[in-house]
């Protein structure tokens, strides 16, 4: 059976690939840029935030953590230190927004090239590019690790 | 047309770099055109000075086919759009200390458009001091520019074949790129062997020295003094050196480029835009681990 994504996350996918100007997908990320809030300190705890919590190849200095809900679904919280990183606090609005209240399962198989490549278009620097897939692979790793805990408990 | 600018840390040639004091002084100024070209694409349309207009370094500079930068005819018609004739003081500023800014100077400068300066901090300082930011998109006039010749690929800008030159007389090479991509420890960021290189290391010769040393916690460049003491002083760059910079495409190396050109007064300074990506991936060219 194909893999798909949260019905959250495969509607906001569906609508940015209808989207061909530019100017309009810019727009629309930055909608959801101005909707990102930094994660709680219940959550993260105070700073220095831990190395195991850092988005690996984000030049934007994003963290993330992931908490499980009692009905077993995760959410996700994103802190994104650098004042410019827009980029990554459009992504870490959408897939809190989207992934928040999924469980593991759907979570576990994210494709991080194709996720960032729908949202952000195609023609995106390396470095940047980078960046946002490790904030996409940190939410999977996240579900990896859940069911490998129910797998051995 | 000389425009006196403000920025007094001792470099010599002061009036390439102005304040963000004197770019809110100066926005109504119709001789001073506002360029802003970033990493993150969704930073200009979220806010920019007012009356600026972007510069995409992918979608604007570069040739959509062949990796090289744009012709006379491309960049005339980008000069024309945004409404700057030859005489125009063009003023880049941007993300990451100015990274991106420094780069789309360089290419403009590679047109002979020399009348050029950086906003000093950049973005992030414009940002710091609270001063506004707008999200209407300027419209300008277009013009009929005229560039004064075709790109120059001499004056600051180096190719493969004259860094294998360079470095077989002993030049002076800069390797601006992090000390694990310079020690070949980092050949390529994971999935991207396309941007990546076969051998890890540097150019053999070369000094390596991270772009962002050069700059303060705040974006702007450090002073001229402490520049010297990094540059001439621990590295043994001369002003009197041929020297060749590069990163790993030529984007990080172009802010070295211009500090040490326009602030530290160096006269032969290029850019090696194919840098190591394209030198780590050639047949026949040394290399250096350390």
């Amino acid at each position: 059976m194909p893999f798909t994504y949260p019905e959250a996350l495969q509607e906001l996918l569906d609508v940015f690939e209808e989207i061909e100007d530019r100017s309009e997908r810019f727009d629309m990320l930055i909608y959801w840029s101005d909707k990102y809030k930094r994660a709680d300190t219940s959550i993260t705890g105070p700073k220095p935030y831990a190395e195991m919590f850092k988005v690996p190849s984000c030049e934007s200095q994003a963290y993330a953590w992931s908490s499980e809900r009692s009905d077993g679904t995760l959410e996700f919280h994103f802190v994104v230190e650098n004042p410019q990183g827009l980029s990554a606090k459009a992504l870490s609005a959408i897939l809190t927004k989207t992934l928040s209240g999924s469980k593991p399962e759907e979570i576990k198989e994210l494709k991080s090239v194709e996720i960032v490549q729908k949202l952000f278009g195609s023609k995106m620097g390396m470095v940047r590019t980078q960046g946002l897939r490790g904030i996409v692979k940190m939410t999977r790793a996240y579900a990896i690790q859940v069911l490998n805990k129910k797998t051995h408990s | 047309m000389a425009i006196e600018t403000d920025i007094n840390k001792g470099y010599v040639y002061q009036d390439k770099l102005v304040s963000t004091q004197w770019v809110a002084e100066h926005l109504e100024d119709p001789n001073i055109r506002v360029i802003e070209s970033n990493e993150d694409q969704l930073l200009y349309p979220s806010g920019h000075i007012s009356g600026a207009v972007e510069v995409d370094w992918m979608e604007d500079l570069n040739d959509p086919v062949i990796r090289d930068y744009l012709d006379k005819k491309s960049f005339e018609k980008l000069a024309s759009r945004i409404g700057i004739t030859p005489d125009t003081t063009v003023v880049f500023y941007g993300d990451k200390s100015n990274w991106w800014a420094c780069y789309a100077l360089w290419v403009f400068e590679l047109f002979r458009h020399t009348n050029t300066k950086i906003m000093d901090g950049g973005r992030l300082k414009w940002e710091q001091e609270d001063r506004q930011l707008v999200r209407d998109k300027p419209t300008y006039e277009s013009t009929s520019y005229s560039a004064a010749q075709d790109r120059d690929d001499q004056t600051n800008r180096a190719f493969k074949e004259q860094v294998l030159e360079h470095l077989t007389q002993q030049k002076k090479l800069l390797d601006v790129r992090s000390p694990p991509e310079f020690k070949g420890e980092l050949t390529h960021m994971e999935a991207y062997p396309q941007e990546g290189v076969l051998r890890g290391g540097h150019i053999p010769g070369a000094v390596n020295k991270p772009w962002s040393t050069a700059a303060n916690e705040d974006g702007t460049f450090k002073t001229a003094d402490e520049l010297k003491a990094i540059y001439k002083d621990e590295l043994q760059l001369q002003a009197a050196d041929d020297i060749i910079v590069y990163c790993r495409i030529g984007e990080r190396s172009s802010h070295s480029w211009f500090m040490l050109k326009y602030l530290l007064g160096y006269e032969q300074v290029r850019n090696y835009d194919g840098s190591y990506v394209e030198w780590g991936n050639l047949v026949r060219v040394p290399i250096e681990r350390s």
